[in-house]
């Protein structure tokens, strides 16, 4: 068995044999598998030839019916709809070319659609702006505001089965005080945590030109109002086309979910001051895949040497971004406070009340 | 950067301005009268009658003599049995108060009180007004009082002799002539916490005004320039640590309760330590002060003899 041919059913990274264990591993998610398992496992997800080409006709209509623009400037590659024209790109502002046709594999399972209009956004923007004063002034300007793009963004979501195992020594600390003394008690108890725990719809976005700090921050999306895809979702926004497949993203993923089931397992420890392991581990046995097109308002602000990135979640209203910082006002205002305290030090001093 | 830099220059100047021009404005707050130049109402005020009136004459042409050479009043009290019950608090404010009635508030001047009225331990007190008390004020101590006038003067509760007072009153006038510091500095101040008057010399000129000397007032200013800086950078920081990126959204949501479930969940227990240490015990105590007022600044000092 050649395993070049077989990729992991966890993380979809390339499978190789280990002669050592006469296993099948993944080197990204430290999977393994038994030859007789991955045959299995790949006669499940056998399609049947009908329904492959089923399948085939669907990706050929959304490639038929997709534009793909191309910025020269940033790289980014900006998936339309065929009756909408991409003017500008989105992240860095220059103009951007149509470059073809997208190819029927980049089409998504999944879709939510925009529930937030522009107005809205544009109005939570406003909201979240006034509670910044030293934001510059163009920053807000309705140059600005026109930059502001509602975008569905590539996401990869995975559900993933972790099994979870922790030993170690919990303790219990009491004080109190008699005759003079302080008694302090240490109780121990060897505490023991096996199991399984479900990390459902952990998203991670497939664009490399988003931060993906930022993607995180407006999390979490409502998955009970996932509908499958279908290109009339794009009409009037744009997308973009994923350029971080699921086996560069698992990595993030699987930090994530580990941080869970940690946080999982913490909840557990409630009745002890401290617990120290001897022994913890979360391995990932098993991750569902999809791949959905989830909403987003998105606008960029070129500041200085840096831009700035702005994101609403186009389904929850949750925004996100790194405010930019007017340097000059925050200057002045600090400049002002100095004199302010100097000139009441001056008033006092000279009335002589200090 | 270079108009921060000069936005923070011109504050500095700015800053430094404002103490420089009220140097120039407080001219019409000065209460200095100086010296009348009227010697007669220096001399000796001898109410115990200790002097006959040869030696009276004598003592009072030697205080005058010296009034016209240092340009301030002089006055030497000699108290009678009277004043025996006086506390030394109020000998000092006798003092301060007799000078003014005498000669006026804030005029230069001094006032010897020298304590003959039997009270033991006698206290002779040196009020100064005016331009006194710069010229004396870090002259009047212990070491002064010793080194001129006590030597000349009887142990409380001895025999009162004219002459010794006669002495010490001499020692007294040359205490005046030859320890006087003339230095017209700008840095030099003396605050009357009693009157809240400051004392201070600016151009040459004695000025005695409320608040606090040009010199302590730049200080006060610098040092709250240097603390406007500090504030300044702490709410710098306070800012732009509200223009970082927050923190993300916990994984935490995404785990499914239903679906996780643990098949093993002990906990044994396993031992007990108890450990015990003797509680240390501390204590501490503290006090206070009071204080007095009047009009007329003054400084002074007294002597327990």
């Amino acid at each position: 068995m050649d395993a070049a041919e077989y990729k992991c059913p966890n993380c979809n990274a390339d499978l190789k044999f280990d002669p050592t264990t006469q296993k099948l591993t993944c080197e990204y998610c430290e999977s393994s598998y038994t030859v007789e398992e991955i045959r299995e496992i790949y006669a499940d997800l056998q399609i049947p030839q009908e329904q492959a080409q089923q399948q085939a006709a669907i990706e050929d209509d959304f490639a038929e019916h997709t534009n793909l623009y191309h910025c020269s400037s940033c790289g980014a590659d900006i998936m339309a709809e065929e009756g909408q024209t991409a003017l500008f790109c989105y992240y860095c502002h220059n103009p951007v070319i149509l470059s073809g046709k997208l190819a029927g594999n980049f089409k998504p399972d999944k879709v939510i659609g925009f529930k937030i209009t522009r107005d809205s956004a544009l109005d939570m923007f406003k909201k979240w702006c006034e509670k910044r004063k030293f934001l510059p002034n163009d920053f807000k300007s309705e140059q600005q505001l026109e930059k502001m793009t509602g975008l569905y963004v590539p996401f990869w979501v995975a559900d993933c089965d972790v099994k979870a195992d922790y030993s170690g020594i919990g303790k219990n600390i009491r004080t109190w005080s008699s005759g003079g003394y302080k008694y302090t008690e240490i109780k121990e108890f060897q505490v023991e945590r096996h199991g399984n725990i479900y990390v459902s719809g952990v998203p991670a976005d497939g664009e490399s030109k988003i931060e993906d700090l930022l993607m995180e921050s407006i999390e979490p999306f409502d998955y009970g109002e996932l509908k499958d895809f279908d290109m009339s979702y794009l009409s009037g926004f744009y997308a973009d086309k994923y350029d971080v497949d699921k086996v560069a993203v698992f990595p993030r993923v699987k930090e994530r979910v580990t941080k869970a089931g940690k946080d999982v397992m913490k909840s557990t420890f409630t009745n002890y001051n401290s617990v120290s392991p001897n022994l913890e581990t979360y391995n990932i046995r098993s991750t569902k895949w999809q791949y959905m097109m989830l909403p987003v308002w998105f606008m960029s602000y070129k500041y200085g040497d840096k831009i700035y990135e702005f994101a609403l979640n186009g389904q929850t209203g949750k925004l996100a971004g790194t405010p930019p910082l007017d340097n000059k006002k925050l200057n002045l205002f600090c400049i002002g406070v100095c004199a302010a305290v100097t000139l009441i030090g001056f008033l006092l001093g000279g009335t002589g009340i200090i | 950067m270079k108009k921060f830099i000069f936005s923070a220059v011109l504050a500095l100047i700015c800053v430094f301005i404002l103490p420089l021009n009220a140097l120039k404005a407080d001219a019409a707050a000065n209460y200095a009268k100086g010296y009348s130049g009227d010697k007669d109402l220096s001399g000796i005020y001898d109410q115990y009658g200790l002097f006959d009136s040869v030696e009276y004459e004598e003592i009072n042409e030697m205080i005058d003599a010296y009034s016209e050479l240092l340009e301030m009043n002089i006055v030497v009290f000699l108290p009678d049995s009277l004043y025996i019950d006086n506390s030394d608090y109020e000998t000092e404010i006798f003092a301060d108060d007799c000078y003014d009635e005498i000669f006026g508030e804030d005029t230069d001047g001094v006032f010897y009180y020298i304590d003959i009225s039997g009270k033991s331990p006698a206290y002779d007190y040196l009020s100064t007004s005016g331009k006194a008390v710069l010229w004396y004020q870090d002259k009047i101590d212990d070491r002064t009082f010793e080194g001129f006038m006590i030597p000349h003067l009887p142990v409380s509760g001895e025999e009162i002799k004219a002459e010794q007072i006669h002495e010490a009153i001499t020692a007294f006038c040359d205490f005046l002539m030859n320890q006087k510091n003339e230095s017209k500095s700008f840095s030099r101040h003396y605050k009357d916490s009693s009157s809240g008057k400051v004392f201070y010399y600016k151009n040459g000129e004695l000025y005695i005004t409320r608040g606090n000397a040009p010199s302590t007032v730049i200080f006060i200013t610098f040092v709250s320039f240097l603390i406007g800086i500090v504030i300044s950078l702490i709410t710098k920081a306070c800012i732009k640590s509200h223009y970082k990126f927050k923190a993300s959204t916990s994984p935490d949501v995404y785990v499914s309760k239903q679906k996780s479930q643990f098949s093993v969940q002990t906990d044994t227990f396993l031992r007990t330590h108890t450990t015990r240490t003797k509680i240390e015990s501390s204590s501490s105590r503290g006090g206070g002060g009071g204080g007095h007022s009047h009009s007329g600044g003054h400084g002074g000092g007294g002597y327990h003899r």
